[in-house]
């Protein structure tokens, strides 16, 4: 009987010792450690010239781009100081004296030139540094597009121009060298990266030694992850999580909105009936939506950004919700309910429709209540889910929810073009109009700002009077911290977010 | 076989067989109990807790949890019901004919069973619902898929027992047929064990079913049924803990009704149990 209890004692120090043993042992080893956790913290890999990986680079403050975009949406002096418009297709870049590179190197213009190179050369987004060619001088580089660039400081801005020392990377998939606060220690694809201090960043001291980005699941657990401190921020956090936040005491909420939309892609060779797009476009409720499904969650949207900026609906005439108009389109086109089920009939076919959604932030909940809203006006929904969004290169549906910002660097137009041209990158709706590609050939030679927003708000009208695609609402972005963390960026294009001076006290 | 006499069964059996009638009467008339339009949305009423109007509160959709629970109790129970039928006569057809069989016709039967054992039941039914695509009807397919096998094997241990008989022989000598030996002398001498299965597996059908629409694999959306409802209540789990706990309480005891039920039957029929 003694040996038995003491041996139950022994174990049970040992076992304490251990649990002990295992907390806090971070915060000794690496320093001030900053935790962020969500649901898409984490890519497969860290180039930033390949497709749109490059927001991470610029999110996890390893990389940074010529100029930034600051809260009125406008560029501003980041690695270079100005660029100036010489002629339609030779401009004047003047980078920064001062910028070094994470392992020492300085920040030459001839370094700019090949990483600027090497990004034309990898991302068809970069349409205006293509065939482009760059000469230095001292500290300025002359760029010659080949053909009108209007916008080509939205390629400067763009998170695939991150300046790289690309002589000086060996490996661009996990450590990129570049110029910002933090360098890229470890990087577990799709689910953890490590980032150390870089001690020798040009702009200041850094004040966070080490910050780790993991990938958590669902919303559930990424709430009770920061509630219990294993994370000290969480990232795109959903309303309904938020307001269960909001009477934490050691944690706030800050939230910005954002012109991240929800967008419904038409797979215009499947879905070849105008009348019965025009229908679903008026037959849904967005407001609803917005603030009753998703609790606030978006705001409705009839245009590519929000309302107070250019390119807002009131700009334009979109169809807004009227379910009686789009029964009435239907009945115009020739769609009766013949046998008394709800759902219209035409040639003896009932109209079904397949809606394919991924795992993303609300979509699904959008989807069931698109879904029910379609109903009320006699389309049957059938409801789709995927795990990713591949389904859109391949062609693989009718209708398609998405989760895109539209203006990230302030101008809709870089959106639109990948969304509309022939050939573009987010064309997926295989959506083609000769008048829209002579619009945009006339805006890449289109300098003066207030013909630019006219033309982009044309190209809009056209595709609503097309029924080309549509959005649902434009998302408001919640973002979880931990009271005492300091000096994370949230910005409205969720580009930038840790900072030099991001901290937890 | 003996002839069951109502009156002779413990009345505990027969209360729960007279709640299972209850239940499965409910089930039936689900479209006409449930209070609300079990997919009609309220954008306006979403999370309601539970009130006058709404028993069991609302969704995150604003549909009437009752209604939903009621109308899924069909789906639920009736598709087990006939997963454990098909998977029943399945796995029994094939472990009878191969146990009497014997031989090449055996080996046959049993190493084709041994390839479906040698995966574990949840991962072959995501495996089979994945690549047939979603829906009540596939998730169905995929769960028979891993169930059918242990009725085969039951089936064929208790017809190698049996098959030794004397009786069987005095059948052969008296002219029957093998079809008539099979299932007119074997079949109704193994019954006992299978039906105890059968009895106990419902639940563990239902279970199944709701963990594939859980993960997306099962029912179609809006379709009511409980394992999605869970799934859905889940990402609200923390503002709105009705939606997940009550589809989840009336689950378990339903489960465990079934389960009272098999182990009656059990207890009956296992002539061991009488001593």
């Amino acid at each position: 009987m003694k040996k038995t209890k003491l041996t139950a004692l022994l174990a049970g120090m040992l076992a304490m010792g251990i649990l002990v043993g295992g907390c806090g042992g971070d915060a000794d080893k690496n320093g001030k450690v900053l935790k962020v956790g969500g649901t898409v913290s984490v890519i497969s890999q860290m180039d930033p010239a390949k497709d749109w990986d490059g927001w991470y680079i610029v999110r996890y403050g390893v990389g940074e781009t010529l100029f930034k975009i600051d809260k009125d949406g406008k560029a501003q002096p980041w690695l270079a100081e100005k660029l100036e418009n010489i002629n339609p297709t030779t401009w004047k870049l003047t980078i920064k004296d001062n910028v070094t590179f994470s392992n020492g190197e300085k920040m030459t213009a001839d370094k700019v030139i090949a990483s600027l190179k090497r990004t034309a050369e990898m991302n068809k987004r970069a349409v205006y540094l293509q065939g482009a060619t760059f000469t230095a001088e001292g500290n300025v580089i002359t760029i010659k597009t080949e053909k009108p660039a209007a916008g080509l400081m939205d390629n400067l801005c763009d998170p695939y121009s991150t300046i790289l020392d690309v002589a000086g990377t060996k490996d661009f998939a996990n450590n990129p060298i570049a110029t910002g606060p933090f360098m890229m220690k470890s990087l577990e694809a799709n689910k953890k990266a490590v980032m150390v201090k870089n001690p020798k960043y040009w702009g200041g001291e850094v004040k966070t030694d080490q910050v780790e980005y993991m990938v958590v699941a669902d919303q559930n657990m990424l709430t009770m992850a920061l509630k219990s401190g294993e994370i000290d921020i969480a990232q795109d956090l959903n309303a309904t999580s938020a307001a269960a936040l909001a009477n934490e005491n050691k944690i706030k909420v800050e939230t910005v909105t954002q012109p991240r939309v929800t967008q419904v892609y038409f797979n215009l060779e499947k879905m070849q009936d105008k009348a019965v797009r025009e229908a679903i476009m008026y037959g849904i409720d967005k407001t609803s939506i917005g603030a009753n499904t998703l609790k606030g969650g978006t705001v409705a949207a009839y245009a590519g950004t929000p309302d107070g900026t250019v390119y807002a609906a009131s700009n334009l005439k979109p169809h807004m919700f009227d379910a009686e108009r789009a029964k009435k389109v239907l009945a115009d086109a020739g769609y009766k309910d013949t046998n008394g089920d709800g759902i219209v009939e035409k040639g003896g076919k009932p109209l079904q429709i397949k809606l394919s959604y991924y795992k993303r932030a609300s979509l699904e909940t959008i989807s069931t209540e698109m879904q029910a809203q379609l109903k009320a006006i006699g389309i049957a929904i059938e409801i789709i889910p995927h795990e990713k969004a591949n389904y859109f290169a391949a062609g693989d549906y009718e209708m398609g929810l998405y989760y895109v910002v539209t203006a990230p660097t302030g101008e809709l137009t870089p959106f639109l073009r990948d969304n509309l041209r022939i050939g573009g990158k987010a064309n997926f709706g295989r959506y083609s109009n000769p008048t829209v590609e002579r619009i945009f050939d006339e805006l890449d030679g289109t300098f003066d700002m207030d013909k630019r927003i006219a033309l982009t708000n044309q190209v809009q009208q056209i595709i609503i009077d097309d029924a080309a695609m549509d959005y649902i609402g434009f998302n408001t972005l919640h973002v979880g911290m931990n009271k005492e963390v300091t000096g994370y960026e949230l910005s409205a294009n969720d580009y930038y977010q840790m900072t030099k001076d991001t901290a937890k006290k | 076989m003996t002839t069951i006499k109502w009156k002779d069964l413990p009345s505990s059996f027969l209360v729960t067989v007279g709640l299972l009638l209850f239940l499965i009467l409910l089930s039936l008339c689900s479209n006409w109990l449930a209070p609300y339009d079990p997919y009609a949305t309220n954008p306006l009423l979403t999370t309601a807790p539970p009130s006058a109007e709404h028993w069991f509160g609302t969704d995150i959709h604003g549909r009437d949890v009752l209604s939903r629970i009621i109308v899924g109790s069909k789906t639920s129970i009736f598709a087990s019901f006939a997963l454990i039928v098909l998977a029943t006569t399945i796995g029994t057809c094939i472990g009878l004919i191969g146990g009497y069989c014997g031989g090449r016709i055996d080996a046959w039967l049993m190493r084709v069973t041994d390839v479906f054992l040698a995966f574990p039941d949840l991962i072959l039914a995501i495996a089979v619902a994945g690549f047939l695509g979603g829906g009540l009807i596939n998730s169905m397919i995929a769960l028979l898929a891993t169930t059918w096998t242990q009725y085969a094997r039951l089936a064929r241990s208790a017809v190698m027992a049996v098959k030794t008989e004397p009786y069987i022989y005095a059948a052969r000598i008296s002219g029957c047929t093998q079809s008539q030996i099979i299932f007119k002398h074997i079949l109704p001498n193994i019954f006992g064990p299978i039906l105890i299965t059968a009895t106990l597996h419902i639940s563990k059908m239902m279970m199944g079913l709701a963990g594939l629409s859980f993960l997306g694999l099962g029912v179609k959306v809006p379709e009511a049924e409980w394992g999605t409802m869970i799934s859905d209540g889940f990402q609200c789990l923390q503002i709105a803990p009705w939606v997940a706990l009550l589809p989840s309480l009336v689950m378990v005891m339903v489960m465990m009704l079934f389960n009272l039920f098999g182990d009656q039957v059990r207890d009956l029929l296992d002539p061991k149990s009488k001593l």
